[in-house]
């Protein structure tokens, strides 16, 4: 598998509070990658580490083949890059913008662009200081989206936009990828968000990588079990334990990464009785993710 | 109290004075006129002699109390730090290099530097022993502008010995300027171009002739007509109106000015009295560019001729120089010619000057680091 | 790529260049405005210099003013955005430096141009006294280079992050600092006036910014 964006041993250093260490992170070539993590996490920091905008103290970063920073200017030129807070030039107009931006891509695509100017409804005359918080994300998207790259990084792309305007941005995201199976890395905090269009999923807390997989993987493997007269230690289990908690009587819940049918076997050969295995959604498995790297119970 | 010291006896007077006024409160009742106008005397001259004692101390505070000498140059100073001892040196090499073996006679008249910050009015008016001579210099001033200051008081000493002669012709002008903004020629130069009168722009165009008019070295007993033609006369007088002495002439102010009666600009002019100067031609400042040439030319002992007082300012200045006045006049000429001061234009090492340091800066701006 | 930076560079400082321009144009004009001369009395002449004299210090003030503003005003947008913008686009930073150097050095083209033209008009309108000559394009260069040493500087100070200019403004007040103490112990050390005369003398970069401004001179 390629690999359109390559982190290896990755640590960056922000005053005393607030450190990335030995990050190592792949998007496969052509996924949608959602970047999860809590506010706070690290996403943005790995995000501007991952286009040079940030100098890590040590590690290596390869996107789209070229190492950053050194072929920074090339691997920009392919990649559509929407970051959290506006950044564009606020006393220039929409039309301004659009030409500023454009003579910068060799690759624009003028029609397109002026094809989601009308989608997205934006005034070409209006001043960017003037765009409401919902115009000026589309300004990004479609900035990001008409230079036609072939990695678009998204940081909080849909962070305080209404419904209607996340589900025009994420439409015309969608169909750009469709078209042209450019690979997106998307960070979010809203995880229902990213459960509905990404493949691959990498979450992040306090700096760290805490898990990195398939996102059906992700969905299917964490679940919720019931267990009665459960062991006092669990021992050599098939699947990866987040979590315990003492319920009613001699019942406790586990929570539980990586689980499949046929492992109930376990408890069998424990002595202990598996009463109910519940499905988790994305959000549920995320947070329990979380809790359980920041105070493991086991 | 003999052997006490000033400081000390005036902290006493003065307690005294305020003792008295604490012993005897100021109560008039019972007490009859007499009594108190004597009182208020003996307090006056408690105060007066506290305050005599006060000055005295702090003359003796301010007295200098070190000495360097350089040369035949002595300073005196309250203390000789490096300063006072780099400027010493630096106005004995000037007034060395100036005077020649005329600035041996520098042995008699010693400097004294004063601090301006420690000199109070009692100081200022007391007499120096032995001829010194104070200089009253700023206590954050640099070695240049003592320098400057040391040269220039030691260049008046020395000019003071010269004849009348030449004193009136320099004006009381040193020998030794101070480089200012302009250079001595360069200010020449200045005057030579700006001055109104005829005999400057004819010696600008090269006529040596107009150029000892202009300079004051034609023998001439009647400046007035010698210095100026008819129209000039008018515009100088016309420039003095101002003074009481003119204005009080008005009848021949106006024959002069409105009737244009040169006869009468000239009996206004010639009425002058010596304190409304006749305008020079050619400032002092300009005479001294034309000793320096000539000193400069004639080496050493060069100024001592010039101070010697044989024969007219111009045959001693051609003695000096050790060449002939024609030469010696036509030489300054071009040397004062030769240094216009700086204009706005710039020269090509200027303008590459700048342009290295745009380039360079600009290249430091181009390392504008991407990391933030 | 250079029209839109300098279109974006003229966006935002084209007032000040206006105000440039118009200063610049005026500045010689109004410096002779007074300055009539008539023969055959040269009176005149010395005053005429003296009254250039008092206008010549505004040549250096507006180079180093207009130099100041559109140096910031280069950069005042990228600060703003914390230059995110400007480093995610795809060209080496030391070529987007350059590009907005020399939009901002093309800007400042139209000042130096108006007060060439103001000079040469000014000195045209004026009978110069025999003895002094008229300057309008030595008048012009200087300011260009005065302008330009100026634009350079802070530019490259700009350009820095905000620790460099601390470090700067630190140097600056530490310089003032042991002076004041030097001065304040009686000691003598002349640390600004040295630095004034290296950084005003030939080969120094303010040696520009010295001498005699005016249009009218000898």
């Amino acid at each position: 598998m390629s690999h359109a964006v390559e982190i290896r041993d990755l640590h960056y250093r922000a005053g005393k509070s607030f450190e990335i260490r030995e990050l190592a992170l792949n998007v496969p070539t052509g996924s949608m990658y959602g970047f999860l993590g809590p506010n706070g996490a690290g996403k943005t920091t790995t995000i501007r580490l991952m286009l040079g905008l940030l100098r890590p103290r040590s590690g290596r970063v390869v996107v789209l083949g070229g190492e950053i920073p050194r072929e920074a200017p090339r691997v920009l030129a392919r990649t559509g890059y929407v970051p959290e807070q506006p950044h564009l030039y606020q006393s220039l107009t929409v039309d301004e913008a659009l030409r500023f931006h454009a003579a910068f891509h060799p690759s624009w695509d003028r029609k397109w662009a002026d094809e989601l100017i009308g989608e997205f409804q934006l005034d070409r005359t209006r001043l960017l200081s003037r765009l409401s918080k919902g115009e000026m994300g589309k300004l990004e998207m479609l900035l990001a989206l008409a230079q036609r790259p072939e990695l678009l990084v998204l940081d909080e792309p849909t962070d305080g936009l209404d419904p209607v305007v996340r589900r025009d941005v994420l439409t015309a995201l969608l169909e750009y990828v469709s078209q042209q199976n450019a690979t997106v890395f998307i960070s979010s905090h809203l995880v229902h968000e990213l459960e509905r269009i990404c493949d691959w999923v990498g979450v992040m807390d306090r700096g760290r990588l805490v898990a990195e997989l398939p996102m059906h993987s992700f969905k299917s493997g964490i679940k919720r079990l019931r267990v009665a007269n459960p062991p006092a230690l669990p021992g050599d289990t098939p699947f990866v334990v987040l979590s315990r908690e003492q319920g009613a009587g001699s019942v406790e819940t586990w929570i539980v990464r990586g689980w499949q049918a046929p492992m109930s076997q376990y408890f069998e050969g424990v002595g202990a009785k598996l009463r109910d295995v519940v499905d988790l959604d994305l959000e549920e498995g995320f947070v329990e993710l979380l809790r359980t790297f920041r105070t493991p119970r086991i | 109290m003999s052997d006490m010291t000033a400081p000390r006896r005036s902290g006493v007077l003065v307690l005294a004075a305020v003792l008295g006024c604490v012993a005897f409160p100021p109560v008039a009742q019972g007490q009859d006129a007499g009594q108190l106008r004597r009182r208020i005397a003996l307090l006056e001259a408690t105060h007066r002699e506290a305050m005599a004692a006060a000055a005295r101390s702090e003359s003796l505070r301010a007295e200098p109390h070190d000495s360097i000498r350089v040369g035949r140059l002595t300073v005196f100073a309250r203390a000789i730090d490096d300063v006072v001892q780099q400027a010493t040196a630096a106005a004995w090499r000037t007034l060395d290099s100036i005077y020649g073996d005329a600035a041996s006679g520098l042995a008699e008249y010693p400097l004294t530097l004063t601090s301006q910050e420690r000199i109070n009015q009692v100081e200022f008016f007391r007499p120096l022993p032995g001829g010194q001579q104070r200089i009253i210099v700023d206590s954050t001033a640099e070695v240049r502008d003592i320098t400057w200051q040391l040269v220039n008081a030691g260049a008046l000493s020395i000019q003071a010995q010269a004849d009348s002669a030449l004193k009136n012709w320099l004006g009381g002008a040193p020998l030794a300027e101070q480089t200012g903004l302009l250079s001595p020629r360069a200010r020449a130069y200045e005057e030579m171009v700006l001055a109104p009168w005829r005999s400057v722009r004819s010696c600008y165009l090269g006529d040596l002739t107009w150029c000892r008019v202009a300079l004051g070295l034609a023998q001439d007993s009647d400046p007035v007509r010698h210095w100026f033609d008819a129209a000039e006369r008018r515009d100088v007088v016309s420039d003095l109106i101002n003074y009481d002495h003119v204005r009080r002439q008005r009848l021949a102010t106006d024959r002069c000015l409105t009737l244009r009666s040169d006869e009468a600009c000239v009996a206004i002019l010639r009425s002058l009295p010596s304190t409304i100067p006749l305008p020079l031609p050619l400032p002092y400042a300009t005479r001294l560019t034309l000793v320096r040439r000539a000193i400069d030319l004639g080496g050493r002992d060069a100024y001592s001729r010039v101070a010697r007082g044989e024969g007219s300012i111009e045959e001693r200045l051609a003695s000096a120089a050790g060449v002939g006045a024609d030469s010696l006049i036509a030489g300054w000429r071009r040397d004062i010619l030769a240094a216009p001061p700086k204009t706005v234009t710039f020269t090509a090492a200027a303008g590459w000057s700048a342009v290295g340091w745009v380039t360079l800066l600009a290249l430091l701006g181009l390392r504008s680091t991407r990391w933030r | 790529m250079f029209r839109q930076i300098l279109y974006t560079q003229w966006k935002w400082s084209r007032l000040v260049v206006l105000l440039g321009v118009l200063a610049g144009f005026a500045l010689p004009l109004l410096s002779v405005q007074h300055s009539a001369y008539t023969d055959p009395s040269n009176w005149e002449a010395r005053e005429m210099l003296g009254q250039l004299q008092s206008w010549g210090v505004l040549y250096p003030a507006l180079a180093t003013a207009l130099a100041v503003i559109v140096a910031m005003t280069a950069w005042a947008a990228d600060h703003r955005g914390r230059h995110v913008y400007a480093l995610s686009l795809p060209l080496p930073r030391w070529h987007y430096a350059l590009l907005r150097f020399s939009a901002g050095a093309i800007l400042l083209v139209a000042p130096i141009l108006a007060l060439w033209i103001g000079a040469v008009l000014a000195s045209a309108t004026l009978t110069v006294p025999p003895g002094l000559h008229a300057y309008p394009t030595a008048l012009a260069g200087r300011f260009g280079l005065a302008l330009l040493v100026a634009y350079a500087t802070f530019f490259a100070i700009s350009a820095g992050t905000a620790r460099t200019a601390g470090y700067i403004l630190g140097a600056v007040v530490v310089l003032i600092a042991v002076q004041l103490l030097a001065q304040a112990a009686d000691v003598h050390l002349s640390l600004l006036s040295w630095l004034w005369d290296r950084l005003s003398i030939w080969p120094g970069p303010l040696e520009v910014f010295t001498g005699r401004w005016m249009i009218i001179d000898v």
